[in-house]
């Protein structure tokens, strides 16, 4: 759906428009929420978040939006924005109350890592190369399994397969996954 | 390598990570996308509606590029404005009438008034005062009457309610005119009445004048002001004599003693009527004077402790009460009785002659219709009873009965009238002409440091 589309359908409908833009990139915008939130947030919050992520989209697009060029980028942007601020206000919350003595002062002197950091996007984006190397569907299978935390008759059906086969594929694909990984070094 | 645990890296992933993920996401079923649909559509109203709300101010202006424009306008309920302006009405009428009062009353003052004040003489012929009423941080309120003794010169600007307010100033020493003999003690007591030295004669005049006159004869004059200090709750008028007279300036005056203006603490020195000084003797040598120092000494004794009392109960009806003093509250404290004869208190002894210490846990019984004295006490398994008369301030005993039934049983029982092994239907007998007798217990109302009945 482009901008142009979208604006023709707003004019017509807005709820139309609504329902077509949650139609089309509410996956989308899942996956984006459910990247950052999916360690401190339950799925009602994830759906709470994607939510307010559309509400926000519907006030865009009550206005002209037929200058945006690209749609999909406008989303992942609210998503992400939107996915941070759930982040900060659930982590908030959990850590509303905390006991802080002076063993624990050295937490706080940062809780960023640029080494880290590089380490991980490096070790994710490895990760995800050995997964794809896995062909489908054993990368879609452990990517829903592991990560979108689906159990084997939900990915079954997304597969079109039987749950048995799902966990077999399953296993064998965690195990080749872990010789890929053995190979290129990551051992933890 | 935990398989869970590697997957958790993927969380944050920068965009091409991103991608791939959203590739592998699976599907979101029909009624997932209806209930996001469903909350998106009311959050998106809800907004829309502060939205609309904001616009119709009529100052902002939403714009495609969502710039805000103007300012916002807060909203006051209608009623806001009458009652603020209302209340500030009040406020300045308030502080308008209290402005006018305090300058209306700063016209009488001496210190704010422009009327000029008449020079100080002790020897007056005319009188002016003015009287001061301030109050301190603690809230304590003092009023002061100033009287000024003035000559015709300096008075002469007086006007009529100068003369009045004159009139009035003067009017509390009316109660304190006449003649006073000035004593002090020797001792800093003036209880103690062998100690009480005369010094002079004190002459108080109805314009709050007085002229005090020694024992070798020499005079001198002063003025007189009154002060009421409130303290506590409690007025007390206070009289500041000018001039080095007496041992302090300012003599108290207390209801309770209309005959008497002490200095200082009372102790020392004061000026006492001369139609009671006659009386001084008579009267520091009461009942309550005596009963006074037993207490004091009492209280001095190693008898003393902090259980101990003392009350007064006229025993004998001879219309001087007898004192009591209570040694404790526990089980052995004895009632010390004191009576006063000839001027002097004297301890209520036992036949024996001996100081009788009588009751038990601080109180005795008595029975008025045949001044008894009585005693119960239960210990240890023995209850004993004793009956007395208490005569010509002695203390008679009648009977006195036993059993030690709570320590031996009641088989083993030993009954006793007046320390003597009785049958039980004689023990009976008496204990029931004892317990016919209408008893009231007394003893330790007053505890030591409230003097207030001997005052």
């Amino acid at each position: 759906m482009t901008s142009k589309e979208l604006t023709e359908l707003m004019q017509e409908s807005p709820v139309a428009c609504h329902k077509a833009l949650v139609k089309e990139y509410g996956r989308y915008v899942y996956a984006i929420v459910y990247n950052k939130l999916r360690s401190c947030g339950t799925n009602e919050d994830i759906e709470e978040c994607v939510s307010d992520v559309f509400a926000a989209l519907f006030m865009k697009c009550k206005f002209d939006i037929s200058s945006e060029n690209d749609l999909k980028y406008l989303i992942s942007t609210i998503a992400k924005r939107k996915a941070i601020d759930s982040f900060r206000s659930l982590c908030a919350q959990a850590n509303h109350i905390t006991d802080t003595d002076d063993d624990d002062m050295h937490e706080l002197v940062s809780d960023f890592s640029v080494d880290e950091h590089v380490d991980r996007s490096e070790l994710r984006r490895v990760l995800l190369n050995k997964i794809e190397e896995l062909g489908e569907p054993d990368s879609t299978i452990l990517i829903q399994k592991f990560y979108y935390n689906r159990n084997s008759k939900e990915i079954a059906e997304s597969v079109s397969m039987t749950a048995m086969a799902v966990r077999a594929r399953c296993s064998r694909a965690m195990n080749k996954l872990r010789a890929k990984l053995v190979e290129v070094g990551i051992t933890r | 390598m935990k398989d869970k645990k590697i997957f958790d890296i993927l969380e944050n992933a920068e965009y091409d990570s991103m991608k791939k993920l959203i590739d592998k996401c699976p599907e979101i079923s029909d009624a997932q996308l209806d209930r996001i649909f469903s909350m998106s559509e009311r959050k998106f109203r809800k907004m829309e509606n502060g939205t609309e709300r904001t616009e119709k101010d009529g100052n902002i202006t939403m714009t495609e590029n969502d710039t805000v424009q103007g300012v916002e306008r807060s909203r006051r309920p209608v009623w806001l404005t009458p009652l603020s302006t209302a209340a500030s009405m009040i406020l300045i009428a308030g502080l308008v009438i209290s402005s006018a009062v305090m300058i209306s009353r700063n016209k009488h003052s001496v210190g704010g008034g422009s009327a000029p004040i008449p020079a100080v003489t002790a020897t007056s012929s005319k009188v002016t005062g003015t009287t001061y009423v301030s109050t301190d941080k603690n809230g304590s309120r003092l009023t002061t009457t100033v009287t000024t003794a003035s000559s015709e010169v300096t008075t002469a600007k007086s006007d009529t309610e100068n003369e009045q307010s004159s009139s009035d100033s003067t009017e509390f020493i009316k109660p304190f005119t006449g003649n006073w003999t000035y004593q002090e003690s020797s001792v800093n007591n003036l209880d103690a009445a062998d100690s009480v030295i005369n010094k002079g004669h004190v002459e108080i005049f109805g314009d709050a004048t007085y002229k005090y006159t020694d024992n070798n004869g020499n005079t001198s004059t002063g003025t007189i002001t009154k002060t009421t200090e409130d303290i506590g709750g409690t007025e007390i008028i206070k009289l500041d004599f000018s001039g080095d007279t007496f041992m302090a300036n300012s003599a108290y005056y207390t209801e309770s003693r209309p005959y008497e203006l002490h200095f200082g603490n009372g102790y020392a020195a004061r000026l006492l009527r001369d139609e009671h000084v006659n009386n001084t003797k008579t009267a520091a040598a009461s009942y309550k004077t005596e009963y006074r120092k037993i207490l004091e000494d009492f209280a001095n004794s190693d008898a003393y402790n902090g259980l101990s009392a003392w009350d007064l109960y006229d025993l004998d009806n001879d219309g001087t009460p007898e004192l009591l003093i209570s040694v404790g509250d526990y089980h052995a404290a004895s009632v010390r009785i004191y009576y006063y004869e000839n001027g002097t208190a004297h301890p209520v002894c036992d036949t024996s002659g001996q100081m009788a210490h009588y009751g038990a846990y601080g109180y005795i019984m008595y029975c008025a219709a045949e001044q008894l004295l009585g005693t119960t006490d239960l210990h240890l398994g023995y209850y004993y009873t004793s009956m007395d008369r208490y005569s010509n301030h002695q203390i008679l005993r009648i009977h006195s009965t036993g059993n030690d039934t709570g320590a031996v049983g009641k088989e083993n029982t030993t009954y006793t009238v007046d320390n003597e092994t009785v049958d039980e239907d004689t023990y009976n007998k008496m204990l029931d002409e004892f317990n016919s007798k209408n008893w009231v217990q007394i003893g330790g109302s007053y505890s030591f440091g409230d003097y207030s009945p001997l005052s």
